[in-house]
């Protein structure tokens, strides 16, 4: 086991870099990722990697200890858990309306399989979008009517249209998406990038969650999600709330003031090391320093959660209240903690599994979401952090062309398609403004340029300087990748 | 200096240095770990296949020329000599023993040119220089090869000499020592009393001693009190807790089916079933057997039939829309992959969508392991909550005896009914002869001229000629003679209906466990392409590996043939994995130190020959001695003299051999997430200690499921609010897609699915546990408060009972000194605050004691606070 490993690595690689044992424990894990990956970072590039904010310089000058140049240092992922409708909001179907109500021919559904939520239909009518489409910006790009404000920074954003998966139900999908495996028990691509990079800042987990509370409904999204698989734990989401205690256990208990806390923690720090000159155990130096952060974390926390002191206009154009746990909320959050170092902020919002009455749900999905993810480019690249921040918005999978349900003038539903649907892009390491990939005239098969999702999570990692090719971990024998054993990094979406 | 490489060479993989210095064959193993202070003629010798060359080869080679057969390039092989040294497809020879000049492997991982070079640039694989030397060797050396230690049966070695005989207190210290003596090194001595009593009884029972246990141990003078610890340990209650603790996460056990709904799924009898297995010193022989096939014995117990749901533990979907044949192929897939796991320590999942990579396992035989595993009845459906079939209701023990002598009484009444009837019916005859002949009835019976409240009129009933009534209306007339004439008939039938319904209800009323139940034929096994349930292709019949021996041929080819050719003695690999599994439970960390990769890439043992003999010494049923005892093999584990030295470590023996794989020491290590919340809870005292049970729902943060309540009511965490509160870990419900925090905190297994090993990581939210989460502090403030009742009156008696408590020993000057310092503050700032002091003396919902002063109590409990954050209180030393 890995764990059991560890010692040996803390003393050897000290002695060789004499690096302050203070800061050492934090980095443990980025050894590790030079321990398996026998030809990943340089000892150089662990000496810049383990010193932390503090005396870190520019991500150029992490390069030598990447396998790329990075062109982001930071990911922020809007997960739209359920499957939005593709051909509602991102890829216009003029035909799909046009052939609406009639029966979706044989020739383009194949032999594929349906769920069996929908199996057992008699008949398949299309239903064509209720919503209009029109260009935008001067990439042109064609964005719904339910986007206005994503529409404004069109010209900022990169829509892969033809994105495909595998599970066809949300479980193993969203697993799919998020460890590059449909079976449970994977780390997932926060994780990885945890492992693989750390944090920059060492009073913050490297890979923190975000949930939007307050939407009832959809599938329930799941802290298996964010977790760190057969990774050593410290690189598991942390899941960060906006309301009530921001981290489980942060808060001391009534009666124990901080004044108290911190002479117990002096206490616990002071045995620890006595213990530690008996011992020569490094795991209890490693806990020294866990229980100073931990102390840290207590006051720096609360802060960086309470959005309260942000001005007014930028609450204004995210749509965020503060003390609310909304997508706008956490859109704004995501931002602070980006400034912070955090390495990779995940926002999960639930709800866009759309079977029925989806003209209705879908308005109420984009009305809580569209100003706040348009607010968050704009506030990143005002701020001159989107050069450095990739922001990556989609779904587990996409959804039918034809009705779930009965069709009516103003009411369909859809099933989950993993055939095809879209994810857009922007920031760091990504060229904006194009269109990647094509689906068929009912958004139902992918006619050019398919993307799987092992070739997204290449490109992601790709864009933080990582060849997933080479970022792998050996548990029960096997060297694991989050790209599984496939996985090509989309190289036209770069810059 | 035991360095770097050496140790990687031991762990069988590359090394980071120059690996070729000191691998030579005709030295024994142990000789590796000095060799390169030893000057050795390299060119006599061969480099060590499996240490050296095995390794290199597994890596870099076998993804293409290795067993599996889809990807292999070229025919070529090299996971087999024949295949290896024969004339290939080109012409080339890739090995000529002795001559490297001539090997076509040589000139092409030696080549300059890229489309020459093995392996190939795009693979991402690369020989070091040393390692291309180190085949060069090998190969001019005559290229011998040799069979994967794991796939060859273990022989019992002979016990070695030692340099010094006194020291071994049984043959595990032997080989121990055997191995220091090459190694120039000495053995650690034996760590002092406190440390041992509270050592052995974490490891076996995962609870410290309680001050009471210190006492008596302490007190105890005659020279084997340890071993009398041990023996009171194997015999309590909790070491069938702690195995069953350990073995739940081979088995993923959990409270709740796994996928996005997640709802209760409750089989907690399973649960209780192991700990009772475990507790009883079932030989695990026969817990395997009951595990894999408990069904398929002859008239399965209620508790063979519940250990034979350890094949439906996985985890079960309830989406809508999800194909019920995709998940069925899953299961079965999950009962391959978690079998071989457990009892094999393969990894078969690699097998599951083409030939193995690394092991001789190909994905034909694959799907004929998942074969035996395939014909649950009645699998076929998507269904949500609690109804799984198969499962049965078991009653808990007490409602098993009541149900019991509630069986007894029926048979009584209905004895007693039935003499009754008897004499009931011949009255009744004789009656109704009487009755029908004379037409006085009217007169006589004045029920005759009403009509019976069924509705009928007996009269007309009789005035029917008797061979003319029907059965019905016999039956009529009988009910209306019972009531009439025999009414005490009545009262048994009710009595025996009323004790019959309870038994029904306390049936009903018991919880489910789900079983195994096989199909009246087996089902059909196809090879599923790429492991695509879409994509089913040949058929396929039950078998085991071609690598193992083979199955009895005769007795059917079910689960039980499967089980028993498991634990027959001549299974290379079940022993030694069970072996190693309890070694590292006692030890930290297993004699093979990948416990779930027994195969190719996991690392070689460390102490290969006391694996074996351990693994026969197990199997084998000695004179008065069970095979497969659990409680034996345990015992002679912790009394060895290995065992008992002291965890202390010098500089240099750390500098040497940091992972100790040596054992000249005993190791710290942290304890597990359940150890870590149960050992707060003896420390204060709050420990229930009750035995099996539904699971339980201690202290959960608030709207910790926030995130899906609003959506999904099912998932429920009904706060305790009594002693159930305080029940060890193990018993904590398990919602396995949100673990219960504080353990998730530490590194507890998700139970999604088979888990051999923990990570055991140290991070700062663990410390945030220790410091905030309400289980520790209110068992910091219950601790002061006992040390406030229990102790004398000074402060140091009272730091003294705490730290007895806490670590099971008396505290130090320097730590006295230091917790003196905290204290007197913390006194003078509740002093001064007495709101504060009386929040934290409120802390928990443990009834708090009101005769103490407040401000004392506060003072002492973040004193305690600070005991229970100690890396001393959450590890094992």
């Amino acid at each position: 086991m890995p764990c059991e490993r560890k010692p040996r690595f803390a003393t050897a690689c000290r002695k060789k870099l004499n690096l302050n044992p203070n800061i050492d424990f934090q980095h443990q894990h980025r050894r590790r990722f030079l321990m398996h990956s026998t030809r990943g970072l340089g000892a150089a590039a662990l000496a810049s990697l383990m010193l932390g904010k503090a005396q870190s310089t520019q991500a150029a000058d992490m390069s030598d200890g990447l396998h790329f140049p990075a062109r982001a240092k930071n990911v922020i992922y809007l997960f739209l858990s359920g499957g939005p409708a593709q051909m509602d909001l991102f890829d216009p179907k003029p035909k799909l309306q046009e052939l609406n109500g009639q029966e979706i021919p044989r020739s383009v559904v194949g032999t594929q399989r349906l769920t069996t939520m929908t199996r057992t239909q008699s008949q398949f009518p299309l239903a064509g979008s209720q919503f209009r489409f029109s260009s935008c910006g001067e990439s042109g790009l064609e964005l719904s009517e339910l986007l206005p404000q994503l529409a404004k920074v069109a010209d900022r954003l990169t829509m892969i249209r033809s994105m495909h998966t595998e599970p066809i139900n949300h479980d193993p999908a969203v697993t799919f998406l998020q460890t590059g495996s449909s079976v449970t028990g994977r780390p997932c691509i926060g994780s990885w990038v945890s492992y693989g990079l750390g944090t920059e800042n060492a009073d913050l987990p490297a890979f923190i969650v975000l949930l939007s509370v307050g939407s009832p409904g959809g599938q329930p999204v799941l802290s298996k999600y964010w977790h760190s698989g057969f990774l050593p734990g410290q690189h598991q989401g942390s899941q960060f709330r906006s309301q009530g205690e921001a981290v489980i256990n942060l808060a001391d208990p009534a009666g124990i003031s901080r004044e108290d806390r911190r002479r117990i923690v002096t206490a616990v720090n002071d045995l620890n090391r006595l213990k530690l000159e008996v011992t020569c155990d490094p795991e209890i130096e490693a806990r020294i320093n866990a229980f100073e952060l931990a102390f840290q974390m207590q006051s720096s926390v609360p802060d960086l959660m309470d959005v309260g002191g942000e001005p007014k206009h930028i609450l204004e154009m995210y749509g965020a209240e503060p003390g609310r746990a909304s997508f706008a909320n956490n859109c704004l959050l995501a931002r602070r903690l980006i400034e912070r170092g955090v390495r990779f902020v995940q926002l999960f919002d639930k709800d866009w599994d759309h079977h029925g009455d989806l003209p209705q749900k879908l308005r109420k999905k984009t009305l809580e979401t569209d100003q706040a993810s348009a607010a968050l480019i704009r506030d990143l690249e005002q701020r001159g952090l989107l050069d450095e921040t990739l922001v990556v918005c989609g779904g587990e999978f996409g959804r039918t062309a034809y009705t779930q349900g009965t069709l009516s003038p103003t009411n369909y539903g859809r099933d989950h398609h993993p055939r095809c649907f879209t994810v857009w892009l922007a920031g760091g390491g990504i060229k904006p403004g194009i269109v990647l990939g094509k689906t068929d005239d009912f958004s139902y098969n992918i006619v050019e340029d398919p993307i799987h999702v092992h070739d997204l999570q290449a490109t992601i990692l790709h864009c933080l300087g990582i060849d997933h090719l080479r970022l792998t971990y050996r548990s029960q024998g096997r060297d694991f990748r989050l790209t599984d054993v496939n996985g090509h990094v989309i190289e036209r979406v770069l810059a | 200096m035991l360095r770097v490489d050496c140790l990687n060479e031991l762990r069988g993989r590359k090394s980071l240095a120059s690996p070729a210095k000191g691998l030579r064959t005709g030295v024994v193993a142990a000789l590796v770990l000095i060799a390169h202070t030893v000057s050795l003629p390299a060119e006599v010798l061969s480099p060590d296949y499996l240490r050296g060359i095995r390794p290199i080869l597994a890596t870099n080679c076998f993804p293409c020329h290795g067993p599996d057969s889809r990807s292999r390039q070229a025919g070529l092989r090299f996971d087999q000599p024949a295949a290896a040294l024969s004339r290939l497809e080109s012409g080339a020879v890739a090995i000529v023993p002795g001559l490297a000049g001539q090997s076509e492997m040589i000139r092409r991982i030696e080549s300059t040119e890229a489309d020459s070079l093995m392996p190939p640039p795009d693979s991402l694989k690369h020989l070091t220089d040393d390692e291309k030397q180190l085949l060069r060797q090998w190969v001019d050396a005559g290229a011998q090869f040799e069979e994967h230690w794991a796939y060859r049966a273990p022989q019992r070695p002979v016990v070695p000499q030692v340099s010094r005989p006194e020291w071994p207190r049984n043959a595990v210290d032997a080989f121990v020592l055997s191995r220091l003596d090459v190694e120039g090194l000495a053995s650690s001595p034996e760590a002092d009393p406190e440390t041992l009593l509270r050592r052995v009884s974490l490891d076996l029972t995962g609870l410290p001693p309680t001050v009471n246990e210190l006492e008596t141990f302490l007190a105890d003078k005659s020279g084997d009190g340890y071993e009398r610890a041990v023996d009171r340990l194997l015999e309590s209650p909790h070491l069938g807790e702690k195995l069953t603790q350990d073995w739940l996460d081979l088995a993923r056990f959990g409270d709740t089916s796994g996928y996005q709904d997640d709802n209760d799924r409750p089989n907690f009898p399973y649960r209780d079933a192991v700990i009772h297995a475990f507790n009883s010193n079932m030989p695990f022989d026969q817990f395997t057997i009951e595990s894999l096939a408990g069904d398929l014995l002859p008239h399965p117990t209620t508790s063979q039939k519940v250990l034979s749901g350890f094949n439906r533990l996985h985890r079960y979907n309830e989406e809508g829309g999800s194909d019920p044949e995709e998940f069925r192929m899953v299961y079965a897939a999950d009962r391959t992959n978690t079998t071989a796991a457990t009892w094999m320590g393969l990894t078969f999942v690699c097998a599951q969508c083409h030939d193995h990579k690394y092991e001789p396992i190909s994905q034909r035989e694959y799907y004929q392991v998942l074969a035996f595993f395939n014909s649950l009845k009645g699998e076929i459906t998507v269904s949500k909550g609690p109804a799984n079939p198969p499962q049965i209701r078991v009653p808990s023990l007490e409602d098993q005896q009541r149900i019991e002598e509630l069986h007894l009484a029926v048979d009584q009444l209905e004895s007693i009914l039935q003499t009754r009837d008897a004499e009931t019916t011949r009255a009744f005859n004789k009656w109704i002869e009487q009755a029908s002949a004379s037409m006085k009835l009217t007169q006589t019976d004045p029920l005759s001229t009403t009509k019976s409240p069924d509705g009928f009129s007996v009269a007309q009933l009789l005035a029917t000629p008797a061979n003319q009534r029907t059965d019905v209306q016999t039956a009529q007339l009988r009910q209306h003679y019972i009531r009439e004439f025999a009414p005490e008939m009545l009262e048994l039938l009710t009595q025996v209906n009323s004790l019959r319904k309870e038994i029904e209800n306390l049936i009903q009323s018991a919880p489910l466990a789900l079983i195994w139940e096989e199909t009246e034929t087996p089902r059909p096994t196809q090879i599923l392409t790429r492991g695509d349930y879409q994509q089913p292709g040949e058929v396929v019949e039950r078998a085991v590996p071609s690598i193992f021996p083979s199955l009895a041929t005769d007795v059917p080819r079910d689960r039980l043939a499967l089980a028993r050719w498991l634990v027959s003695g001549e299974h290379p690999l079940t022993a030694r994995v069970v072996v190693n599994r309890y070694w590292k439970q006692v030890f930290g960390a297993g004699l093979v130190r990948t416990p779930d990769d027994f195969g190719m890439r996991g690392e070689l043992p460390t102490h290969p020959e006391l694996l074996d003999w351990l693994a026969v010494e197990f199997q084998t049923a000695g004179p008065n001695q069970t095979a497969w005892d659990v409680k034996r093999l345990l015992r002679l584990l912790v009394t060895s003299a290995t065992y008992r030295q002291s965890s202390k470590v010098s500089r240099m023996l750390r500098d040497r051999d940091p992972d100790n794989l040596l054992v000249a020491r005993n190791t710290r290590f942290r304890l597990s997430a359940e150890e870590i919340r149960d050992a707060a809870l003896v420390a204060s005292g709050l420990l229930n200690r009750t035995i099996g049970g539904r699971s339980v729902y201690p202290y959960q943060p608030d709207h910790f499921y926030r995130d899906k309540e609003d959506d999904s009511n099912e998932w429920k965490w009904p706060v305790e609010t009594g002693p159930d509160l305080y029940r060890r870990g193990l018993y904590i419900f398990i919602r396995r897609t949100s673990p219960y925090p504080s353990f998730q905190t530490f590194d507890v297994s998700g139970r999604g699915e088979c888990t051999v090993a923990r990570a055991r990581t140290n991070t700062p939210l663990q410390a945030l546990v220790t410091l905030n989460d309400p289980v520790f502090i209110e068992a910091a403030r219950v601790l002061a408060e006992r040390g406030l009742q229990e102790s004398g009156p000074h402060w140091k008696d009272r730091l003294r009972f705490l730290y007895r408590c806490v670590f099971t020993r008396s505290p130090t000057e320097s730590e006295q000194a230091v917790l003196e310092r905290l204290y007197q503050a913390e006194w003078k700032r509740y002093t001064d605050d007495p709101q504060a002091a009386a929040s934290v003396s409120r802390q928990g919902r443990a009834v708090p004691a009101v005769s103490l002063d407040p401000v004392e109590v506060a003072a002492w409990t973040t004193v305690a606070n600070a005991l229970l954050n100690l890396d001393e209180a959450i590890t094992r030393e």
